[in-house]
């Protein structure tokens, strides 16, 4: 069933795609290099962590558990591995450095802006788009503070963190998503 | 047959009165099989409960019957109609007929003929008009 | 008999104090028709979705099958075919891969009906979703819902949107489903005409009240709608106190009077309280009779 879902998962679809375009950009030298962070946070929007099933899932029988399950699977993929292609742009074309260490603080940002995203409005098909805004000005802060002072920590202190989440919503996710108050049908309808 | 959903008259009443209609002008032989009623309801695009529903309303009336594993056929005797009831019912609509003809101008004599031609219309041509209609 | 469906009391709110669903109750049977009919807004679309456990209820239940759907949903889910004007399709999908899918989740599928329908609507399993017509999708949904065999069809304005011709199809298949399987059917439909054809029971919904819950051919046989002229009955309090009166509403110069009994025998009632000749009263359709009992004044 996860694996049904997961390959059926727009985020699983574009991981691809976003994984090369990230080697390719994260390899390329200052000024173009630190876009990577850019192309990372566009690449989540993409994959919509702020919603957990569709309305079409939603009127299928399957466990809101397993929904949950399946998108947190994607999203971690269309995270991490873009991410790491990006380091290993970097040490292809640069060789070990701690340059190559920024994909991965930029990675596991993302991944605790998609777990949070994930596991806001838990008991409704999706939270609201504005979840998806503050980490859109978040990161043009955070980009330049990691170059100055690159932190090896940040990635896994936000896996940390996000697993930690997903340990919360996989025991508090009710057995059937609801409809979300707010329409955030029109996005989704847009970008699917 | 044709249904209108939006008659006055309830579907099952417009079928009710086509069959009558059909097997008064001949086109519906006594002892004739009728479609079941899921083929009906599958041909006219109507609920077969509707079907189901004009059906017993005939066989109630006498005009069909239902032969257990065969299905529904015509009676081989049709039902003598309550006369007083019906004339009475004719004759309104008669006068509703007349007073429509005057306001279309209509002399007399065109609309015996227009009466006539529907005559034929409905037995198919099958039977002279001095007969029953 | 368990009812395949059972609301029960149920209410819910949108905004504070605003309730799209006030106290509704209703029950249907194996195999029962039911046709849920209201104004947009009146609730219909928030039934059906508290129904398949997708909008949960501020009071009272809903059980289907004897199961409330947020208990066990995916047993709920599994018996139930569901069909939404506002349902999309997942777009980059091809009719087959749908079909893989609904053929998965369900375990229970009817080749044979799923040969016929592809056939009837003209469907190609390779098209993509996106590339189909609305009317076209909307049929692909309609397979995918049907060809599992449900014991219960849920239906939120099937035909919206569709041409006359799509609709007939729908409505064919609707009726072929009846007719095999014996599936209860709950649609929610502006169109009367098809309504009318399929059937039943009708419920109509009016401000998130159930107004009416009868059989349709004893609302046609039984309901009918008297003129008054208003010159001659200017007070309409006398009219409402009719038993059997539904209700009373301005239209112009006459009262447009919707009441329970024969047209003559309602007729000799009327004009008991307002003598005038040219008090009218008539059987209806199902399009007139709804915008009588729900319309607004003129």
């Amino acid at each position: 069933m996860i694996y049904q879902l997961i390959r059926r998962d727009q985020a699983w679809k574009a991981t691809p795609w976003l994984a090369l375009v990230s080697a390719v950009v994260w390899a390329c030298p200052p000024p173009i290099g630190p876009f990577g962070a850019f192309v990372a946070m566009m690449g989540l929007f993409t994959g919509m962590p702020h919603r957990r099933a569709t309305r079409f899932e939603a009127g299928l029988p399957i466990e809101a558990r397993d929904l949950l399950l399946a998108r947190t699977l994607s999203l971690m993929a269309l995270v991490w591995i873009p991410a790491l292609s990006g380091a290993a742009g970097i040490v292809v074309v640069s060789g070990f450095s701690a340059l190559a260490a920024k994909p991965l603080a930029v990675g596991g940002l993302c991944a605790l802006m998609a777990a949070v995203a994930q596991t806001a409005w838990l008991k409704e098909l999706a939270g609201p788009q504005w979840i998806l805004y503050p980490p859109l000005f978040f990161l043009p802060v955070a980009g330049p503070l990691m170059a100055d002072h690159p932190v090896p920590l940040v990635p896994p202190l936000c896996a940390l963190a996000g697993v930690g989440l997903f340990v919360w919503a996989w025991v508090a996710v009710p057995r059937s998503f609801q409809l979300s108050r707010s329409s955030s049908q029109s996005f989704a309808q847009v970008i699917e | 047959m044709v249904v209108n959903p939006s008659d006055e008259l309830p579907i099952y009443r417009q079928m009710m009165r086509q069959i009558v209609e059909a097997i008064a002008g001949g086109r519906l032989k006594t002892g004739e099989k009728l479609p079941s009623h899921r083929e009906l309801s599958e041909r006219i695009v109507v609920a077969p409960l509707t079907v189901k529903k004009a059906y017993d309303e005939l066989e109630a009336l006498g005009f069909l019957e239902t032969q257990r594993g065969r299905g529904t056929f015509v009676c081989a005797t049709l039902p003598k109609i309550d006369r007083e009831d019906q004339l009475e019912r004719i004759r309104q609509d008669g006068r509703k007929l007349l007073s429509q003809a005057h306001l279309a101008g209509l002399r007399f004599s065109e609309l015996v003929e227009l009466l006539r031609s529907a005559n034929r219309e409905l037995t198919g041509g099958a039977r002279d008009e001095k007969e029953r209609v | 008999m368990t009812p395949v469906l059972e609301f029960l009391n149920v209410s819910r709110s949108f905004m504070k104090g605003v309730p799209v669903l006030d106290g509704v109750s209703f029950s249907m049977a194996e195999g029962e028709v039911v046709g849920l009919l209201g104004r947009n807004g009146a609730g219909k679309t928030t039934l059906i979705h508290i129904a398949m456990g997708l909008l949960s209820t501020h009071s009272g239940s809903v059980r289907v099958f004897g199961v409330s759907p947020f208990d066990d949903p995916v047993a709920v889910k599994r018996r139930v075919g569901f069909v939404s004007e506002e349902q999309v399709l997942p777009p980059r999908s091809t009719i087959a891969e749908l079909i893989a899918f609904h053929r998965y989740l369900f375990g229970r599928w009817d080749d044979a009906l799923e040969r016929q329908l592809l056939d009837r609507f003209a469907l190609s399993p390779s098209s993509r979703i996106h590339r189909l017509s609305k009317g076209q999708a909307r049929q692909a949904a309609l397979l995918c819902a049907v060809c599992h065999r449900p014991e219960l069809l849920l239906l939120d304005e099937p035909a919206g949107g569709l041409d006359p011709v799509a609709r007939r199809e729908f409505l064919e298949t609707s009726i072929q489903l009846l007719n095999r399987e014996g599936t209860a059917i709950l649609f929610s439909s502006h169109q009367m005409g098809d309504v009318e054809r399929i059937g039943g029971r009708i419920v109509l919904l009016d401000e998130g009240k159930v107004r009416i819950d009868r059989d349709l051919d004893r609302i046609r046989e039984d309901v009918c709608v008297a003129m008054i002229p208003r010159a001659s009955a200017p007070d309409a309090a006398a009219f409402e106190s009719l038993p059997g009166c539904l209700r009373v509403r301005a239209v112009f110069d006459d009262w447009h009077v919707v009441v329970e009994g024969d047209p003559d025998a309602v007729r000799g009632q009327l004009m008991v309280l307002s003598p005038a000749n040219s008090i009218r009263c008539v059987r209806v359709p199902l399009e007139e009779l709804f915008i009588e009992l729900v319309g607004g004044e003129r």
